[in-house]
């Protein structure tokens, strides 16, 4: 049984299998901690070719870290991403809150 | 324990259909989150506190969570539901002042209301004034007193600005916590009906000035004065103006009642800058002060000269602010 688990263990962002919920959940967990330069993070989310797949990680982030929603909302490509993510960049004092 | 996640299986769903059951089938946490809110959020504008009420609460403590009643408060109140709004705010954590703020903004005019009905506005004005009391019981700490100047502010701004009507006389013998609120209101309203007449005159005196009401008296636009507090002012007493705006205020009524004025001038944006000129010699600091802060806004190209440091001060900070 562990070694089924284990074996169903992704390595590395670019292992995260399954469907899309599951993928990005599998994703946002290597995407941390963020990496502080925006180039690395635009590299990062330019690997998912599915433009969906890039938004819900975005977002999924965007949630976690409202801190920098700004870059990471500014990489969406979709409209839903925009509108989700809206609810993160739209409501600026949350960018000023600090992670504790 | 993703790993185990994908193992097992997960719901695909990333967005609600705007049930809250429907939000707690998303399998992501960040999704679930931002559905939450937004039930939150949309049960406030339609005036459902407890759907919204349960939204929030079902999220962990922490900024989500102040979020969530944050976005909950200021859609009651928007809605016209304002004990329900601000107790939304009062459980905001972080961010009650900005819920309160935006509550506060947010408030529809009552229609029925004129300044000229002096009982009913004294009515209305003690009930609200309660009801905010109550509901912002449980704030924490400092919230609530910058609350109620911020709500009673916009409560008398409600009643006067664009009804057509600017009768000075709710505004005396009102406990002194919200008379200067009630004071900067009724100048607006003066300022737009009568320009150019001596307006503090006409406060003492009682005076009624009528004219035609605004046609939507929902969304009132002005020049909103930015809160300007150079270093050595801080410590002088203000009220809440619009917009997150302050201004000065004095014991004296009639000498607030010129600032207020003044105040008023500003927000009713064909004012010229000269008409700040004469009360940059005024013998009341604040009124000369307040004079500088709107000369420097209006139009920071107007020459004067400020021996009073103060005024510099004030002056110089309403420059940098303008830019």
């Amino acid at each position: 049984m562990i070694a089924w688990l284990l074996a169903c263990a992704p390595a590395s962002f670019d292992e995260c299998r399954g469907d899309l919920a599951e993928k990005t959940a599998c994703r946002a967990q290597f995407a941390e901690p963020l990496p502080s330069s925006n180039s690395a993070l635009e590299a990062l989310v330019d690997g998912i070719e599915d433009l969906e797949e890039r938004d819900a990680l975005l977002v999924e982030l965007a949630v976690r870290h409202p801190e920098s929603g700004a870059r990471l909302c500014a990489l969406a490509r979709t409209d839903h991403g925009d509108r989700q993510c809206r609810q993160v960049v739209g409501r600026p004092h949350l960018g000023h809150h600090k992670r504790p | 324990m993703i790993w185990l996640l994908a193992c097992a299986g997960a719901d695909p769903v990333l967005t609600g259909d705007g049930s809250l059951q429907s939000c707690d089938a998303i399998a992501l946490e960040g999704h679930r989150i931002t559905c939450r809110v937004q039930v939150a959020a949309d049960a406030g504008g339609r005036g459902e506190d407890a759907l919204a009420r349960q939204a929030c609460e079902g999220l962990d403590e922490g900024v989500w969570r102040d979020e969530c009643h944050f976005r909950a408060g200021e859609e009651l109140g928007r809605a016209g539901h304002t004990d329900r709004s601000l107790r939304h705010c009062a459980d905001a954590g972080r961010f009650s002042r900005n819920c309160v703020t935006h509550a506060a903004w947010g408030l529809p005019p009552d229609a029925t209301l004129r300044s000229d009905d002096h009982e009913a506005v004294r009515a209305a004005m003690s009930e609200f004034a309660q009801i905010t009391e109550t509901a912002l019981d449980g704030a924490p700490e400092g919230v609530a007193p910058e609350a109620m100047d911020q709500l009673m502010a916009r409560a008398w701004f409600n009643l006067y600005v664009g009804s057509g009507v600017a009768d000075p006389a709710p505004t005396k013998g009102l406990p002194p916590w919200q008379a200067a609120q009630a004071r900067t209101a009724w100048a607006i309203e003066a300022a737009r009906l009568r320009q150019g007449e001596d307006l503090v005159t006409a406060w003492v005196e009682d005076a009624v000035l009528r004219g035609e009401p605004l046609a939507d008296r929902s969304n009132v636009t002005g020049r909103y004065a930015s809160p300007i507090l150079p270093e050595g002012v801080q410590d002088h007493p203000h009220v809440a103006t619009y917009g997150g705006g302050a201004r000065l205020k004095v014991e004296d009524p009639t000498i607030d009642t010129r600032i207020a004025v003044l105040e008023g001038l500003y927000f009713v944006d064909r004012s010229p800058a000269e008409v700040f000129v004469p009360y940059l010699e005024d013998p009341t600091p604040e009124v000369a002060w307040t004079a500088a802060k709107l000369l420097a806004l209006a139009d920071p190209e107007t020459p004067r000269q400020h021996a009073d440091p103060m005024l510099q001060a004030y002056d110089e900070a309403a420059r940098l602010k303008r830019r």
